[in-house]
């Protein structure tokens, strides 16, 4: 899974306008699209979408998108 | 190994009672306004029912179990057995389910106890009932199942407040000489029962002064320890992973295609769990139905409920897969061929 591919996904499950900028390391805290409910919506993507199971203590050691992209990605392969 | 399958048994009747009491999450004011329709859009829980003060889950389901049995024209010295499936039961003892044996009006010779489980209780419910009748030494039982979650949630906790509902259901089981099997798959992980829990109150940690004191546990969730806590992100997680896993097992292990289910009625936990058990299944959307909108998550009475208020007489001769999860961890499916059931519109107490 490219980059470019999982921005695309994310994006679309979070309704994140095209106008915002997804940096690889800010902090999903700080940012306004991001929230517990959130973070249920991206669990749901890598199941339906991957077929990746993401626990919950999965999510709370990533605390970037670069580390949601990274987790995934080592799950899919 | 906990598959099996039961012969001989008809479901006879369904029927959910619920509070008049609505509450619309349109309204839940604790959280900002964009919060709350994030919430609705996402569980799809938009209203719920809550009791009044003193109303508990023994008085919906006994009304249940009366509308039911007269409706059915069952006698009331005809039913053999009674289970309660309630996690807020009346008192820590007696058995509520023999209070709700003379509040019902039932024999004394009507075998009757709890089963303390919630959303995964009707699965097993059925399974117990079920087990009972298959001889034919019992003819008629009762199942109730609900709970008042209302009484266990706090305003201040968005994570369990907005979802649950208050609910009770009847389901009335007769041994039917012949009837299709019933196929049962259920699962447990006690390693994980601190994932929705209320810790005060057991035998554990008895009720005392510290039970009622309230404190913050992150951003939107105060409580106490005589409420309802639940990890949102573990539950999530193992609400998308396991019960498709148990749906592919059940189908596999009694050779049914996929396609020859009728009916998917899910426990309704809220739309986004759902939703991804439905896709990962390949399910079309419309063998999937929905109570949760209006009901929000009513526990064990959801399966039920669900099939009251959304299939009505669609829900006779059909074949149907019912699928609980959650508290325990427990969960489990149930394959079943219905025939005539009687169905009743959900009822107002």
């Amino acid at each position: 899974m490219t980059w470019e591919d999982f921005e695309a996904n994310i994006r679309d499950v979070l309704e994140i306008e095209e106008d915002i900028e997804l940096k690889r390391d800010e902090v999903l805290e700080n940012t306004e699209f991001w929230s517990s409910m959130h973070a249920l919506l991206v669990m749901a993507m890598a199941e339906s979408e991957y077929d990746v199971s993401i626990t919950g203590e999965d999510l709370r050691k990533s605390s970037t998108l670069g580390n949601i992209y990274e987790l995934l990605n080592s799950k899919v392969a | 190994m906990s598959f099996f399958s039961i012969p001989n048994i008809s479901i006879d009747g369904v029927c959910g009672v619920v509070p008049k009491n609505i509450l619309h999450n349109v309204d839940y004011d604790y959280i900002s306004e964009k919060e709350r329709q994030f919430l609705i859009k996402t569980t799809g829980i938009a209203r719920k029912r809550h009791v009044d003060k003193g109303v508990t889950a023994l008085d919906l389901g006994e009304r249940a179990a009366k509308e039911l049995l007269d409706k059915l024209n069952w006698k009331k010295d005809e039913v053999d057995l009674l289970v309660l499936v309630t996690q807020s039961r009346d008192y820590y003892l007696p058995s509520s389910a023999i209070i709700l044996q003379h509040n019902i009006g039932l024999s004394r010779d009507c075998m009757a106890f709890d089963v303390g489980l919630g959303c995964s209780g009707y699965i097993y419910g059925l399974s117990i009932i079920g087990k009972f009748l298959q001889s034919g030494q019992f003819k008629k039982a009762l199942l109730i199942a609900g709970d008042v979650s209302s009484v266990s949630t706090h305003y201040e906790d968005k994570s369990t407040y907005p979802l649950f509902g208050d609910g009770v259901s009847a389901t009335a089981l007769s041994y039917s000489e012949g009837a299709p099997e019933m196929y049962f798959d259920i699962q447990n992980d006690g390693e994980n029962h601190e994932a929705i829990i209320i810790r005060d109150g057991g035998a554990k940690n008895l009720f005392n002064e510290d039970s009622t004191v309230v404190k913050n546990y992150g951003e939107g969730i105060n409580r106490s320890k005589k409420d309802l806590e639940l990890n949102g992100l573990d539950v999530f997680s193992f609400s998308i992973k396991e019960p498709p896993q148990n749906i592919k097992r059940i189908l596999e292990r009694t050779s049914t295609p996929i396609e020859s289910i009728d009916y998917f009625v899910f426990h309704q936990a809220n739309r986004l769990i759902i939703e991804t058990i439905r896709k990962k299944l390949k399910v079309p959307a419309e063998k999937v139905p929905y109570s949760l909108t209006d009901y929000g998550n009513t526990s064990s009475a959801s399966i039920p409920l669900t099939i009251c208020d959304q299939l009505k007489e669609g829900a006779s001769n059909k074949r149907m897969l019912l699928c609980g999860f959650g508290v325990g961890l427990s969960w489990g499916s149930c394959i079943v061929d219905t025939k005539n059931i009687l169905c009743l519109d959900p009822i107002e107490y």
